[in-house]
């Protein structure tokens, strides 16, 4: 726990876990043995320890939501106040427990120079916690330094009575000591226990001393009970300002009595069971000695009476009732631990006040697969959903995305609260049954201390209508030339069937165990035209991507000029049924599709392109340029066989033949194919790719050599400005 | 002898052992077999433990720590009334926890009531007794395991575990029909 937020949703949560478990033991009450009542509690030990889940998971109650909302209310409002901000947390950092120990840490994304409210509430929480180790100490030295002065060595026949006892009931034995005053027994020590009886017992005969006392303590000696007890202060420690889990500890201490009760009342028989309550009753009157490292017979009278009521229930639980227990506990770990509610997104709210329970729910969701993220990316942009975007946006870039918001409150609407996007597709994403939009040449970036990949995200758009606003924005973003030819195809085929493409040019990096989005640049939008069969196929819209643009290799000579694509493809496993209705923040990649296209343009005479009846198109990878200085690199006809359309990963070729002044000086030779990404990694061929250096092409006409072209990368990074929602 | 109050039991006892018995066997029908028509199950659990209910208070008259499952069968009835509803209604996803409690509380129930059954038995002199504690065991055991949070519907059930689980299962509901159906008929004989 680095901060008070963190610690506010850990005793949240253990409270909420310890609730669970007090409404369990009471419906079991009279059912399950005392064993049983106390071991149960070890669950909730295990909680206190363990960080409660944040990643949306949770027990019954969406506590992570709501502690991230209040704490981003609450740490707005202070950063604009004179408090100034937090150090050890900011308001759209997520709260992330990775301890259930207090540590103060300084947060990544505060800005702030000194401590602010919040961080002295926690630095005051961390100063109890000490002072309550330390209480605990003092008092422990306290009780042993009055044992030292006080206490004396027992006779020897209280001796002789505490070893028979231990013999009698197979326990160990530890020294004995006699004090005045002392209202009842008790074990003081871990490593060196000593029991201590009350000074009575000394001038009291053999007989006085209740054989049942020495074994309600020599019991509480044999199974650790100081220890255990240790062991619960030490967790009541550290929610010292939770009076219902100081209540709980209480109980649990309780607990520990009644099963020492338990396993007395199972060692002994008929009237000595009786004679036992009887007692326990004498000492309700007494003073309750609870001290650090200690065991007592005694733990105040109203626990006494509820101990005497488990004694007149006390029967021999059935054989077998231990696998119940373990049973029964077993299946409590799961939703305890591990929270028993998946992510819950707010997609649309019904209502404003809960805007900080959305944003804060979408902070927390994570994007755990870079198909996730960028999934979610996209369907910000369909859906024009500021808490899609804020999920997979980096934690610098949530203010501004909360700022940016436009809040459309529409009453009695479906979709009620709509969190717009300033800038989005408003209502052109092509409602496709598949490949709603494709994911271009993911590759590593050059971005230092971080996992990053770039990739061009392209989303084919169709528009809806002559008068809807996104018509507007799409002209906008061409140039004259080409809003003509889109106003000449709308006259043509009606605004309806304007198709188009929007590209967006992200980085996919990891932050704080989750994958998010920057743009590196302003889209693009594009008029494709009338695709034809090309229609929402990769192929046909990587034409559209930048000719500067990660995997364009260029050559250009006198008479021709080579455009060499390399590119890939990747789809996301998305059900088509729900394209537009979920978010998937874990997807896979699906289809990884993987183009080599090499373009020939012929600039030579008219009169020499109308005289070519024959043409063969080659290509081969380098693997530097330098390779194809030496003239007899270029001699590979042995290394290809026939004319093949496609042939082999480093050569292609294509060949074309037909009338003179049929061909129209060019030509296109494609090499690829398609596979499904399933369970494999992408990212793990990435590391193992590297961009091809640069590509040899070789041109015949009519059979003579004609062109030898070294086709070098012709991309430019992106400048690595970002671009947040705008 | 009537473990209760220490008595030998009187043929009337016997009698009234074989109709508590009856009912108890008709509950266990409903509650380990399903018949399905479309959503509807036509062997609704929730019947099974509304005849437990009205079986235990008899029970506990000569078994007296029956006396304790009551309440729980109650709860299991009206659960199972509201799971039954909302699968008629197109199913509903409860949370995780809520059906964990009830799954603590069906174990422990069905753990108590074969215990139960099996000192009947051995008090009145029938043989099932043995069977009986060890039917509860492997009871207990597949409860736990159909009661964690695992999608066993998802799960293709003819691999190997799935269909081991499944094998089990079965053999464990046809086992408890037979076991009470076989002390019912001891019972009628005394």
């Amino acid at each position: 726990m680095s901060n008070i937020w963190e610690f506010l949703l850990q005793t949240a949560t253990v409270s909420l876990t310890a609730g669970l478990l007090l409404l369990l033991k009471k419906l079991f009450e009279d059912k399950l043995p005392p064993r049983w009542q106390y071991t149960i509690w070890f669950l909730l030990a295990l909680r206190v320890l363990l960080p409660a889940a944040t990643q949306n998971r949770y027990i019954l109650l969406p506590l992570p939501v709501w502690i991230e909302a209040l704490k981003s209310i609450a740490e707005q409002n202070l950063s604009a106040s004179a408090f100034g901000p937090s150090l050890f947390s900011a308001p759209f950092d997520p709260v992330h427990l990775t301890s259930g120990l207090p540590w103060p840490a300084v947060s990544a994304q505060s800005t702030a120079d000194t401590c602010s409210v919040t961080d002295v509430l926690f630095l005051i929480y961390i100063a109890g916690v000490l002072s309550c180790l330390l209480r605990y100490a003092i008092s422990y030295w306290k009780l042993r330094s009055l044992l030292r002065r006080n206490a004396c060595e027992s006779s020897p026949e209280v001796e002789d009575l505490v070893c028979k006892t231990a013999e009698k009931y197979n326990l160990p034995d530890c020294p004995v000591v006699t004090m005045e005053d002392l209202p009842s027994a008790f074990i003081c020590g871990v490593f060196k226990p000593v029991l201590v009886l009350p000074a009575r017992t000394q001038t009291d005969s053999q007989e006085g001393i209740d054989e049942k006392i020495l074994l309600h303590e020599l019991l509480h000696l044999k199974y650790h009970d100081a220890l255990q007890s240790v062991f619960w202060s030490l967790l009541r420690a550290l929610h010292w300002c939770n009076p219902f889990l100081q209540y709980v500890f209480n109980r649990i201490g309780n607990d520990m009595e009644a099963l020492c009760d338990q396993r007395v009342l199972e060692r002994l028989e008929g009237e000595e069971r009786r004679e036992y309550g009887r007692i326990l009753l004498e000492m309700t009157n007494d003073r309750y000695p609870r001290a650090f490292g200690t065991s007592s017979l005694s733990n105040g009278a109203s626990n006494i009476a509820l101990r005497i009521g488990c004694i007149a229930r006390f029967k021999k639980y059935p054989k077998g009732m231990e696998l119940v227990s373990i049973c029964m506990a077993l299946l409590l770990m799961v939703p305890l631990f591990f929270g028993a509610t998946t992510r819950e997104f707010n997609r649309f709210q019904d209502s404003p006040r809960n805007y900080h329970l959305a944003f804060a729910s979408a902070r927390l969701n994570r994007c755990t697969t870079m198909a996730g993220a960028v999934d979610t990316f996209y369907r910000s942009l369909a859906d024009e959903n500021s808490l899609l975007l804020a999920t997979c946006s980096p934690l610098h870039l949530q203010y501004t995305i909360r700022e940016q918001m436009d809040p459309d409150f529409y009453e009695g609407a479906s979709n009620g609260f709509n969190y717009s996007l300033p800038v989005s597709l408003d209502g052109w994403p092509y409602d496709a049954e598949k490949d709603a939009y494709y994911i271009y040449n993911l590759r590593s970036a050059a971005v230092e201390e971080s996992t990053a990949y770039d990739a061009e995200l392209l989303i084919p758009l169709k528009s809806i209508g002559k008068y809807s606003d996104g018509l507007e924005e799409f002209l906008a973003a061409q140039t004259p030339k080409q809003r003509q030819a889109v106003l000449d195809f709308a006259d043509k085929h009606g605004y309806a069937n304007i198709a188009g493409c929007a590209v967006y040019y992200l980085t996919i990096s990891e932050e704080k165990n989750r994958w998010v989005i920057t743009q590196r640049a302003p889209r693009d939008l594009y008029f494709t035209g009338d695709l034809g069969e090309g229609f929402l196929s990769c192929e046909a819209y990587a034409a559209f991507l930048p000719e500067t643009g990660y995997g364009v290799y260029k050559a250009e000579s006198e008479t021709g000029k080579v455009l060499v694509r390399q590119m890939t493809a990747l789809t996301v496993d998305i059900d088509p049924a729900k394209v537009f209705s979920e978010v998937n923040l874990d997807a896979d990649f699906y289809w990884n599709y993987d183009r080599e296209t090499v373009t020939y343009t012929f600039k030579g005479p008219d009169d020499t392109r109308t005289s070519v009846t024959e043409v063969l198109l080659e290509k081969r990878n380098l693997t530097s340029p330098e390779d194809a200085i030496q003239e007899s690199w270029w001699n590979w006809d042995a290394e290809i066989s026939g004319n093949a359309a496609a042939s082999g990963t480093n050569h292609s070729s294509r060949s074309w033949e037909g009338e003179p002044g049929t061909w129209d000086g060019t030509m296109t030779a494609l090499r690829g194919g398609g596979m499904t990404v399933s369970h494999m990694d992408p990212t793990a061929q990435l590391d193992a790719a590297e961009p091809v250096p640069a590509y040899a092409v070789r041109i015949k006409l009519n059979g003579r050599l004609t062109e030898k072209l070294v086709a070098l990368p012709a991309w430019t990074d992106i400048p690595q400005k970002e671009v947040n929602a705008e | 002898m009537n473990p209760a109050t220490e008595q030998s039991l009187h043929p009337k006892d016997y009698t009234a052992l074989v109709s508590i018995l009856r009912k108890i066997s008709w509950a266990y029908i409903l509650i380990v077999f399903s018949i399905h028509l479309a959503w509807l199950d036509i062997l609704p659990d929730w019947l099974g433990y509304g005849l437990l209910i009205s079986a235990i208070p008899d029970l506990a008259k000569y078994v007296p720590s029956a006396s304790l499952l009551h309440t729980f069968a109650c709860l299991l009835t009206v659960w199972n009334f509201i799971v039954w509803g909302m699968d008629l209604m197109g199913g509903y996803d409860f949370p995780q926890l809520i059906t964990v409690i009830f799954g603590c509380i069906s174990i422990y129930f069905h753990f108590q009531l074969l215990t139960n059954l099996a000192d009947l038995s051995d008090s009145t002199g029938c043989s099932q007794g043995r069977r009986l504690r060890s039917l509860r065991t492997f009871n207990t055991l597949l409860q736990t395991m159909l009661a964690f949070p695992v999608p066993w519907e998802t799960i293709n059930k003819f691999t190997l575990v799935p269909a081991f689980i499944l094998l089990c299962a079965s053999g464990i509901m046809i086992e408890t029909v037979l076991i009470l159906n076989q002390l019912k008929k001891e019972l009628q004989i005394h």
